[in-house]
């Protein structure tokens, strides 16, 4: 057979995220937050967790969920018990999901809390720059999230590289929007 | 010196404007985790190491670091 050289790059993290995205998709709304939009786009830093949120939903499908992810070789750190970790994201927590004996990378999942990740959730992008074939929360509210709610040096430095990347493409009305909503309902 | 700051700047543009920026990333990625994968493996093998490993996890109950392990 002769090799594909179509097949594009990727890296563990790319292929975690992958992999974990296939399965959520199947039953409910997902984005993918913060760092891993960031390192998605060519930001060189280490990390070894990647955000997701996913629309809230019933303890039945919540379950179905869970199943899905066990049966395809993932585990939950803070419980094997789909209700436990229902009511952990009920809490407004996040809970963990690594692929089985392996530990790294991690996935930091969370229930949608409020108006801002419901908004998220609404405008979510596919990235063509990352070539992967997932679902990202939007780079303006990203960028908008580091710069008015993180601000850790990290995350400052996330935000310039975002900004430089897609410079040509960034709507800097919508940052200013998603800053407004954080004013408004985080702070 | 260059400042961290002119470095993301620096790289952020590379990213940009060169095609081949994800080989370079990804062989950076890659080796970053597979370090933290094997300080794991070793760090199992030694005495206490199933608990310090744990701690780095973050992990409080040993049932639950046992499933993880399959």
């Amino acid at each position: 057979m002769a090799m594909d050289r179509t097949v594009k790059e990727k890296n563990i993290l790319d292929d975690f995220c992958i992999r974990f995205c296939r399965i959520v998709d199947k039953h409910c709304k997902y984005i993918i937050v913060s760092g891993f939009v960031a390192i998605a786009s060519g930001r060189s830093r280490g990390t070894e967790d990647i955000d997701m949120v996913i629309s809230k939903m019933p303890l039945k499908k919540f379950y179905h969920l869970h199943e899905d992810l066990l049966k395809h070789g993932f585990e939950c750190v803070q419980s094997s018990k789909a209700d436990e970790i229902y009511e952990y994201l009920s809490g407004k927590n996040s809970v963990r999901y690594i692929l089985k004996d392996i530990l790294v990378p991690e996935m930091e999942l969370k229930f949608a809390k409020d108006i801002i990740d419901e908004y998220q959730l609404l405008h979510r992008q596919k990235l063509g720059f990352t070539e992967l074939p997932v679902w990202f929360g939007s780079v303006e509210a990203n960028i908008a999230f580091k710069e008015e709610y993180l601000k850790s040096e990290k995350d400052m430095a996330d935000a310039k590289h975002l900004r430089i990347v897609y410079s040509e493409v960034i709507q800097e009305s919508e940052i200013k929007k998603v800053k407004n909503m954080i004013r408004r309902h985080r702070q | 010196m260059i400042k961290e700051d002119d470095q993301i700047s620096r790289w952020a543009e590379y990213v940009k404007s060169q095609p081949d920026w994800k080989k370079i990333h990804t062989k950076f990625i890659n080796a970053q985790l597979e370090k933290r994968i094997t300080m794991f493996k070793k760090l199992l093998k030694q005495k206490n190491g199933f608990k310090k490993a744990m701690e780095v996890l973050g992990i409080r109950d040993e049932e639950s670091f046992r499933r993880l392990l399959g």
